[in-house]
């Protein structure tokens, strides 16, 4: 599978078997390079997609990974998409939880992120707060996709596994997102 | 705007969207493409909005998935075992006293929570991580913090709490004494689960357990050069006091309990054999199973709604709502009850779910 991170998981295929058999040991340095791995990603996604608590969803995510992972089999695109069908399932729990629709983005203000001049530049405009609320005008089901594909960094088949679609319809739904976003954001003149 | 309404129309422009799509994805994308404009939009969205998890955190997910591991396997293998044992009809065991004896030994401290309080407050990195933890009992804090919530819990009639909770904090340490205190404990779980036929039996056993609890947080590892032999024998005499029936205070309990570890118990620990006084009392190894039979249904009935399910550990169901911190009740379900609804399917998701 030709994805955007086979780059990381093609040599580290079998650390991954490694790094899952020790984890199923219950072996502290396999979780924490799991955690390390991931726990950003899903801590994004769920920030991303109107977690109320982050963290604490993050938190709650890796611990039910722990407590299951003996019934986990697979590698290390399976096991990613693992992770974030837990994420999205603790996310749509605490969303029927609240009984309400997800709430703004609480994300920290833009730190100011490695990149270089005309880049530089268009972010200095694009706060974290413009690009929230041109998400936030996409379809929901657009939201789930670009979340997963971006912020989650699966692939167009794990994101179709994880949301239960096909794979046209993840298609579909990051060609329709990533233009609106592409308007919404109003880059022109920004980095033109 | 750039882009009209009906561009994705034609199925060709679609192919060559998808595609600059999975460059931009990767990092790569298009020079002077349709969405070469988002490509900062992704690259400032992967580097700001997944931020990476403190060092501090990373190392106190480690430990806590570790023992979570940990736990997982240790107690279902014990479980297991222990069911077949009690499971088996020549014991004459009912069914009940089974699933009571099993939900003591896979209660998940949920009512250690409360007051689990470690030092994480609201607002803290680690706080989150604390509560999710915390809400199933693990991973809190150290040993010693575990036994003297322990101690506490136990202080407050939370016997068989109090116990498992001791239990899952020893279980992470090596080393003789934390062996034969989890040894001692499991005797005492399985002798609690029998002498609660009665108020004052209860009490009795409560005030036991506290002592047994406090004996091991302040004695622990104290004479690990010695083998903890010394250790050892004295967690093993409080723990066969606890089938006793005889008030701790004096006062003579009418309840004739069976001795702890004479029938089932599957720890011969240090001293573990039946001294005379013990034998007065009726019991005599092999036999403590017919006492115990009417004991089955005491006040634990409660615990027993929650069993059947505790084979379903890893039945991968993973449809249900509840996470594990929305149940705070105090017989804690077992581990079989939310389990099943946090194994959303086992078998790689990338492979076999498409419709």
């Amino acid at each position: 599978m030709s994805s955007p991170h086979t780059s990381i998981a093609n040599p580290r295929d079998q650390d991954f078997e490694t790094r899952l058999r020790a984890a199923k040991d219950g072996a502290e340095w396999a979780w924490a390079e799991i955690y390390r791995d991931l726990a950003g990603t899903v801590t994004g996604y769920l920030a991303n997609r109107g977690a109320a608590e982050p963290e604490d969803l993050t938190s709650e995510t890796f611990l039910q990974i722990a407590r299951n992972i003996s019934t986990f089999d697979g590698g290390e695109s399976a096991f990613r998409s693992w992770v974030f069908v837990i994420a999205h399932r603790r996310l749509i729990d605490s969303r029927r939880a609240r009984q309400r629709r997800p709430e703004t983005l609480t994300l920290s203000d833009p730190m100011g992120g490695a990149v270089g001049d005309v880049e530089e530049e268009a972010l200095n405009r694009l706060t974290t707060v413009e690009l929230q609320a041109a998400f936030e005008k996409l379809s929901e089901s657009q939201c789930d996709v670009l979340a997963l594909r971006i912020i989650g960094q699966l692939t167009l088949e794990e994101t179709a596994s994880v949301l239960g679609k096909r794979v046209g319809a993840v298609k579909a739904a990051q060609r329709r997102g990533l233009l609106a976003l592409s308007q919404h954001l109003d880059l022109d003149g920004v980095t033109r | 705007m750039r882009f009209p309404d009906d561009y994705m129309g034609e199925m060709g422009t679609s192919k060559t969207l998808d595609q600059e799509i999975e460059l931009l994805l990767a990092g790569t994308p298009i020079e002077g493409g349709r969405l070469s404009d988002l490509a900062p939009v992704v690259g400032v969205i992967r580097t700001q909005w997944t931020p990476a998890p403190p060092e501090a955190d990373i190392a106190h997910f480690a430990r806590s998935a570790a023992s979570a591991v940990k736990m997982n396997q240790s107690p279902a293998t014990a479980a297991t075992t222990l069911q077949r044992r009690l499971a088996v009809p020549r014991l004459g065991l009912t069914p009940r006293l089974a699933t009571v004896a099993l939900t003591i030994l896979l209660m998940s401290g949920t009512a250690g929570m409360a007051m689990a309080a470690d030092s994480a407050a609201p607002g803290d990195a680690l706080y989150g991580l604390d509560r999710a933890f915390e809400a199933v009992g693990i991973g809190s804090g150290s040993t010693e913090e575990r036994l003297d919530e322990a101690v506490a819990l136990a202080a407050q009639g939370h016997s068989g709490e109090a116990l498992e909770h001791a239990i899952q904090g020893l279980r992470r340490d090596t080393g003789d004494s934390s062996e034969a205190a989890v040894t001692a404990l499991t005797t005492a779980a399985q002798s609690l689960v029998e002498t609660q036929d009665t108020a004052d039996a209860a009490t009795a056993a409560s005030i036991r357990v506290t002592v047994l609890l406090t004996y091991v947080a302040e004695n622990i590892g104290i004479d690990e050069g010695t083998d903890g032999r010394e250790f050892g024998q004295g967690v093993a005499q409080l723990a066969r006091d606890i089938g006793e029936g005889d008030d701790p205070t004096g006062a003579q309990d009418p309840v004739v309990a069976p001795a702890p570890g004479s029938g089932q118990s599957n720890n011969p620990g240090p001293g573990a054999g039946n001294e005379a006084d013990e034998a007065d009392d009726g019991a005599v190894p092999g036999n403590g199973n017919e006492n115990s039979q009417n004991n089955g249904n005491s006040q634990n009935n409660g615990n027993s709604q929650n069993n059947g399910n505790s084979q379903n550990d890893e039945s991968g169901d993973g449809q249900g709502s509840d996470p594990p911190v929305e149940s705070p009740s105090v017989t804690a379900p077992g581990r079989g009850n939310d389990a099943p609804e946090d194994s959303p399917s086992a078998t790689a998701p990338g492979k076999g779910n498409k419709p």
